[in-house]
């Protein structure tokens, strides 16, 4: 029996050329990775950590900034604007989803619906919300009138808003606010890869380790202690 | 020479905060991350709340106000967490919420009795990470007509909210100064860095505008 070895350049791995009598056989066995493999996946990781920091930036940005107004219940001013009330035309006992559908097809109006078309006193509210705004409708069911009042809250009612949404509680009816959510849901796949990638790419830098492993010590030590207390004092 | 000198300073620990920050604030991001997305689909938050309700005789000072005797009534139970007040609907009951993340206790006192009635209200455990993601002691959906946080742990996760959200922004701040410096594979980086833009901003502002 003979061991030849030698090796893969393009895959990067040593190869073992194992020969029993006429039999030939080639294995592949990673012997040890070369340092093209490593040099490889830190450079793929090292771009993908950077292309995909970049298109997450503002997304972050609309979180964070929104984070601080929430946490001290800063709410935004809102401006009222009221519009003249508008004829429409909807059945007389129509209520429900239909009678929703009803007014919003004639009034033109698109976006997050809240109210489920309950009349009382012949009137009808339908709020549709934006981010920044919402249109409060008011609808006279006898008189066959539509009263709109907008609301807007601006820039920080725009991020509080997509803060919140989709969220708890709030099952979205507007395709919009679905991909919102889908958008909402990979800025979190996408932070989750940049932590990993980030551990990956900090630990290869020698010179940064020893403070690293005392920042990440101290951080899991106050999170899990605050946490701690929390729940359990 | 001292121009390239204080460029390359900044440039070191421009590098350094970022990846400081990033491990420092690992867990929380973590944390943040999976319980936002746990709020996104709340079809994920299922299970049974438990609720055990109890009994006991409290004493009623007469010259507090309603926080005061809130605060009071917390100690005198021996409950811990964050005090939730809404008006009163019942003039003949004193009402209030003490909230915790993992759990929270409704307060109903009886006046003429001064009999309180405790009832324990256990979420499901993954409710815990939602209570952990809004638990600022002051949201607008509570209702309280005085916010303040009444709880030193409140005040602590409060202000780790703060940290985290200050520490994200420098981290942002920080990549984009060292992505838009890399010379290599320019034309990607702005690239990713302006459809994520556009994409936000069709969200913050485009929506409204094109109403």
């Amino acid at each position: 029996m003979k061991y030849l070895a030698g090796s893969n350049s393009k895959s990067g791995f040593s190869t073992i050329l194992l020969c029993v009598e006429r039999e030939v056989t080639c294995v592949l066995y990673p012997m040890k990775k070369s340092s093209s493999t490593s040099k490889g996946l830190y450079q793929w990781t090292r771009r993908l950590h950077l292309y995909f920091g970049m298109f997450i930036c503002p997304f972050i940005l609309v979180y964070a900034v929104s984070t601080l107004y929430l946490n001290h219940s800063v709410r935004p001013k809102p401006v009222d604007e009221a519009q003249a009330p508008v004829s429409i035309q909807v059945d007389h006992d129509a209520k429900g989803p239909d009678l929703v559908k009803q007014v919003l097809e004639q009034l033109e109006l698109t976006g997050e619906i809240v109210g489920r078309g309950q009349v009382n006193n012949n009137r009808t509210i339908i709020r549709v919300a934006r981010p920044g705004s919402i249109k409060v409708v008011t609808v006279d069911l006898v008189e066959q009138q539509a009263t709109i009042l907008e609301r807007s809250n601006g820039l920080l009612g725009a991020i509080n808003y997509l803060h919140f949404n989709p969220g708890l509680h709030r099952i979205p009816n507007w395709g919009i606010t679905k991909l919102w959510g889908w958008l909402a849901d990979t800025v979190v796949y996408v932070t989750l890869f940049l932590t990993v990638s980030g551990i990956y790419l900090w630990a290869l830098i020698k010179s940064e380790r020893k403070i690293g492993w005392i920042l990440l010590g101290g951080g899991f030590g106050s999170f899990i202690s605050i946490v701690a207390a929390l729940v359990y004092i | 020479m001292k121009k390239n000198d204080a460029l390359k300073g900044f440039e070191k620990w421009n590098r350094k905060i970022h990846i400081f920050l990033g491990l420092y604030f690992l867990l929380f991001i973590w944390l943040f991350s999976i319980s936002g997305l746990f709020m996104n689909h709340p079809k994920w938050f299922h299970g049974k709340i438990e609720r055990t309700p109890s009994d006991k005789t409290v004493t009623l000072s007469a010259d507090m106000d309603d926080v005061a005797t809130a605060k009071d009534l917390r100690e005198q139970l021996g409950l811990e967490g964050e005090i939730i007040l809404r008006a009163q609907r019942n003039p003949e009951k004193f009402a209030f919420f003490v909230m915790r993340p993992n759990q929270r206790f409704g307060v109903n006192v009886d006046l003429a009795t001064e009999i309180a009635t405790v009832n324990l209200i256990k979420p499901q455990p993954v409710g815990i990470l939602g209570d952990l993601h809004t638990f600022t002691g002051v949201r607008g959906i509570w209702n309280e007509p005085v916010q303040e946080r009444d709880w030193f742990l409140t005040r602590i996760w409060s202000f780790s909210m703060d940290a985290l959200s200050i520490g994200l922004i420098l981290i942002v701040i920080s990549s984009l100064y060292m992505g838009l410096r890399i010379k290599e594979n320019r034309r990607w980086i702005v690239a990713s860095l302006t459809l994520g833009t556009l994409v936000c901003s069709f969200f913050v502002w485009g929506l409204t505008l094109m109403a």
